[in-house]
């Protein structure tokens, strides 16, 4: 409920998937499937639903779910191969928080290896990332950023946006240094340094 | 019949999501408690202003969330009318799944269609909240694009505000970052007529002049855009 009104989590649950009804469904044939030509939708349609729907029917096994096809196999093999350079953004933009939903659906195929996966995909591009966010051209910067995945790309602006604070920290200390010792100097004239300046030595010795 | 689940609804949200991201405040929203407001060394006292505040905020899309009320009205209905067909059967619902899913449906789709209503609704009211406290008013032209609760909303924000700060004594809105000097140096942009100020008395606030003012009085005309700082 924490994140009812978190717009990245609907969106994320907007993101379709096919299913297999293992019910019919009274009243909804042409709704869920527009090809279908009965009233009632029967049972084992193959359909494609919206997260939000399938995940709540799943978990009163009135559906079967599986996995949408940017989790396919042959494309799973793809990102094992040279995850760095494959476009997440445009097989879905909500990659790992999609993902990490789907690890929770019970009766869903292949979903035991799902969680190792996308740890697998997000650390092997994390380096990637991290690099390319501090030092690179901003035309490089462009088109990168059009291959990640929503939560790459906030971390990565995250990432630019910590060091760009990080120079401007760095590069202000020694203005400010400079500008409090110009202070201290006048006003060590207005306090008439001089006469402390003679009546130390006599002091110390 | 509604057949496309709260398909007008996400539309609507994400739209929105779009256009507050191409028309950031700058610096995160969540800069009132003493954030990254206005970045402050790169040039002027304010920075990371909003280049077109009319833009701050898109219209309110009347005719889609009256669609999608609409579509909750008849999934609704639906509802009713299928609990009404089976009850005089008096089946279990273990009998009849093909019933009970249908019933399922209708009733995520209508809480569905709810919850992308309250993330609209939710997401303008926090911008318009955020442009208070970094940007000012509303201008004119952004005021237009509110719907009247929205309206309502404003109001009520505003004068909770003001009480507020009448009674703590303070512009809680200006001074996230420690003034390094006392007078600032500004040019007028927009006309303002005479204004009474602190320490100074009273200014002739004419477009293109050119005044020292108090720094608390004039960092807020400057955040409304209708003064512009003159940095050394």
């Amino acid at each position: 409920m924490a994140k009812y009104y978190d717009v990245d989590d609907i969106l994320a649950e907007e993101e379709t998937l096919p299913t297999v009804f293992n019910t019919s469904v009274y009243g909804l044939g042409r709704a869920l499937d527009p090809s279908c030509d009965s009233k009632d939708l029967p049972v084992g349609s193959n359909v494609n639903l919206p997260f939000w729907l399938a995940d709540f029917l799943s978990r009163r096994k009135m559906l079967k779910p599986h996995l949408p096809k940017f989790l396919k196999k042959k494309l799973r093999d793809e990102l094992q191969g040279e995850a760095e350079c494959v476009d997440l953004r445009d097989r879905c933009k909500f990659f790992y928080e999609l993902g990490r939903k789907l690890c929770t659906l019970q009766n869903l195929d292949g979903s035991e290896d799902l969680s190792a996966f996308l740890l697998n995909t997000f650390t092997s591009r994390f380096t990637g990332m991290l690099t390319t966010s501090h030092i690179c051209s901003n035309e490089k910067r462009q088109n990168y950023t059009k291959v990640l995945s929503n939560e790459e790309l906030e971390l990565f602006v995250r990432a630019q946006a910590s060091s760009k604070a990080f120079e401007k920290w760095i590069y202000s200390k020694g203005l400010k240094i400079s500008s409090r010792i110009k202070r201290n100097k006048r006003k060590r004239e207005w306090e008439g340094q001089e006469f402390r300046f003679r009546t130390r030595p006599v002091v110390s010795a | 019949m509604a057949t496309d689940f709260a398909r007008t609804a996400t539309n609507l949200l994400k739209e929105l999501k779009t256009h507050l991201e191409a028309n950031d405040l700058g610096g995160s929203l969540g800069s009132v408690g003493g954030g990254s407001g206005y970045s402050g060394g790169d040039g002027g006292v304010l920075g990371g202003l909003l280049r077109d505040p009319g833009q701050a905020l898109p219209q309110f899309k009347e005719e889609e969330v009256r669609r999608c009320l609409q579509e909750v009205a008849e999934h609704y209905e639906s509802l009713v009318s299928i609990l009404d067909a089976f009850r005089d059967q008096g089946v279990a619902w273990e009998g009849r799944p093909e019933v009970a899913s249908s019933v399922l449906i209708h009733h995520q789709a209508l809480l569905r269609n709810k919850r992308l209503l309250m993330a609209y609704q939710n997401m303008r009211l926090e911008r318009v909240k955020a442009f208070r406290w970094k940007c000012g008013r509303l201008p004119r032209s952004t005021q237009e694009k509110l719907s009247s609760p929205e309206k309502d909303f404003v109001k009520r924000y505003e004068k909770m505000l003001a009480k507020y700060q009448k009674q703590a004594g303070v512009d809680l809105t200006v001074g996230f970052y420690p003034p390094s000097e006392n007078m600032l140096k500004v040019r007028v942009v927009e006309d303002l007529g005479t204004m009474e100020f602190d320490y100074i008395g009273e200014a002739d606030l004419q477009v293109g002049t050119v005044h020292l003012l108090p720094h608390e009085d004039a960092e807020r005309l400057i955040i409304e855009g209708k003064l512009e700082h003159l940095a050394n």
